[in-house]
């Protein structure tokens, strides 16, 4: 096939996300483990004082320590699986880990670019980006956890087409 | 009705006084079965039933008198609403199409309702109309509407309507009796049947009536199909005692949909539909949507699809066949049940000292259907593609083909599982703004996935369409 050699121009290679996107990953783990211990704790304070009920606390903080461990290390696995690109002709973002996908927009389908930010993304200077078609089926491709800067770029080249 | 700006806002016909009491039904038959008259008011006798009718009637009436609509130069508007207020408003230049449905009563009235159609999922449905009205708002919403922007009809045909495909009285009870429904149908019968001479059960064949209805009416709603071109629209018709018109410009089709259920295929017919991103057209649940040829002769669509999009160049002896490894896959995937019974039969026929037979034969039966199944999939699975369609293939038992205008490409995703990523195959997930008919080309090898998905990618970037759609 002939125009293949168009498409995977070379102005571009793919992109990985950057340190700073590991590092909020890894942060919302350990709130997520922080706010799921408290909670439990404090079930087991309720349950000791209402029913007196004793359960093998040591067992179960250890279960939730060891979920968050692995918790912890699926969130490197997954960022190094993300890259996104912006050719001449598409968008592409590639993730998953279980099931590897790879999405492709062309350029002159894109409808709108919005992005998003939560406090800690800011804090490090990330931003959630969603690039949408008119496509019944997969109708947005995001990139989350991109430098805002490189969001930006992205935006400011579209918007040139 | 002019086009000026300053429009008059028009009532609908009065008979939807009638509708509107249709929508209020249910505060009549709660005013009746309240039955007020049980507190009747001490020395008068007042009918409050009859008052409650009256409001009834009366707000019917109101609701009537609020509603109205009007063509501006830009938009379609139409305001209801007594207590809460609605307002609508289509840009002229969105209205993808102008469909009309009208009942059996309203057929005698003269009276229909016009569906206007956008891409999106809020459509305007104007009801009840004069059946002149409803072609003056056709003549005047359609003039605006930038039909067969790219390779459709050629618009120096406009006066000379081609047709499609139409369905006689024969091809009727054909359609009913191939449609799978029909299937189910029989099926139920003689289960019915059975039961009824076996159990001396005989209430159960009375219970199979709903399961006939829904190819019946369904079928009888295609009675007096046609299916035509005009002015780059694909329209089409149907019904005996309600008539219903639906229609697209050939310039939204997304994608061309064969459906071949097994009777259908047996016989050698097809069912071929258009599929758009309005959806009056492409809900799958109605019977006329989208339709084009309910029941041709098995490869029409081809000629019904260069009628509405000039040459394509891909046919199904073209199509190039996916993975053989894929057949591993459904056998694989397929063995799963079949192990989990023959585990089950062996635990059961143990208990009742059956011995391990049973298993054995669950076991050697479950595998050779699998495996069947799983050879025949893949003889189903195949693609084409060129510099302007693709066509897929796929469906062991209702036979499915796709064909996708390359221009009407939103989006791709090619999609590889951890099982996929053993055998290196993965799937291309073709995306158009089409509201139904997914386009899987499923199990490639990884780099003819890639290629595949690379070259509509390409193609479809070139192409820039008016808005996107």
């Amino acid at each position: 096939m002939g125009p293949r050699a168009e498409v995977t121009t070379e102005e571009m290679p793919l992109q990985p996300l950057s340190r700073e996107a590991l590092t909020v990953r890894r942060i919302r783990v350990a709130i997520e483990t922080a706010a799921t211990l408290i909670l439990i704790v404090a079930a087991l304070v309720v349950a000791r004082r209402l029913f007196d009920f004793a359960a093998p606390a040591w067992l179960i903080v250890l279960g939730v320590l060891v979920i968050s461990g692995i918790a912890w290390w699926w969130a490197g696995v997954d960022h190094a699986r993300w890259r996104w690109r912006l050719s001449k002709d598409l968008f592409e973002v590639r993730h998953g880990v279980l099931v590897h996908r790879s999405y492709m927009v062309p350029r002159s389908r894109i409808q709108n670019v919005t992005t998003k930010a939560g406090p800690l993304q800011r804090r490090f200077g990330l931003i959630t980006l969603t690039v949408h078609t008119a496509g019944a089926r997969t109708r947005s491709v995001s990139v989350e956890d991109i430098g805002v800067d490189k969001a930006s770029a992205i935006r400011r080249r579209l918007d040139l087409v | 009705m002019t086009s000026g700006s300053a429009a008059e806002w028009r009532r609908l016909h009065p008979l939807t006084v009638l509708k509107e009491l249709g929508a209020l039904a249910w505060a009549l038959i709660a005013v009746f079965l309240l039955d007020f008259d049980t507190f009747s008011v001490p020395g008068d006798f007042v009918d409050l039933e009859a008052i409650g009718a009256v409001v009834v009637f009366g707000y019917a009436i109101v609701r009537y008198l609020f509603t109205a609509y009007r063509i501006t130069d830009r938009a379609l508007e139409v305001r209801r609403g007594v207590l809460v207020k609605s307002f609508q408003s289509m840009p002229r230049d969105r209205v993808q199409s102008v469909g009309t449905n009208t009942g059996f009563l309203g057929r005698l009235a003269g009276v229909t309702t016009v569906e206007v159609s956008a891409a999106d999922a809020e459509d305007i449905n104007l009801g009840f109309v004069s059946e002149a009205d409803a072609e003056r708002l056709r003549r005047v919403l359609e003039r605006h509407v930038p039909a067969a922007d790219d390779g459709g009809a050629d618009p120096d045909a406009e006066d000379a309507p081609t047709p499609l495909s139409a369905l006689g009285f024969d091809g009727l009870i054909r359609y009913g009796l191939t449609d799978t429904a029909v299937l189910f149908a029989v099926a139920a019968l003689i289960l019915g049947v059975t039961l009824a001479i076996v159990f001396r059960w005989f209430v159960a064949p009375l219970a199979v009536v709903p399961v006939l209805f829904i190819p019946v009416v369904g079928t009888t709603s295609l009675a007096g199909f046609r299916s035509w071109l005009e002015d780059g629209r694909v329209r089409s018709e149907a019904g005996i005692l309600g008539k219903r018109r639906s229609e697209a410009p050939t310039g939204r089709i997304q994608l061309v949909q064969v459906v071949r259920p097994p009777l259908r295929r047996l016989k050698g017919w097809e069912t071929v539909s258009i599929v758009t991103g309005d959806i009056a057209v492409s809900n799958d649940g109605m019977q006329l949507a989208g339709r084009v040829g309910p029941l041709v002769p098995a490869g029409d669509w081809k000629r019904l699809a260069e009628t509405m999009f000039g040459p394509v160049a891909i046919d199904e002896p073209d199509l190039r066949p996916s993975s053989r490894l894929t057949i591993r896959r459904a056998i694989v995937r397929g063995m799963v049940p079949v192990l989990a019974l023959a585990a089950t039969s062996l635990i059961v026929a143990s208990i009742v000292d059956l011995g391990w037979w049973p298993a054995a034969a669950v076991l050697v039966l479950g595998a050779s259907v699998v495996t069947i199944y799983g050879w025949a999939r893949w003889r189903a699975l195949g693609h084409a593609y060129d510099e302007h369609h693709l066509l897929v293939r796929r469906g062991v038992f209702t036979r499915r083909l796709v064909l996708v205008p390359i221009h009407k490409v939103q989006d791709l995703t090619i999609t590889a599982t951890f099982f996929q990523r053993r055998l290196g195959l993965a799937t291309v997930e073709v995306d158009t703004a089409g509201l139904s008919g997914s386009v899987l080309v499923i199990d490639l090898e990884r780099a003819r996935a890639e290629e595949l998905a690379e070259h509509l990618a390409s193609v479809a970037a070139r192409i820039a369409l008016p808005d996107g759609v």
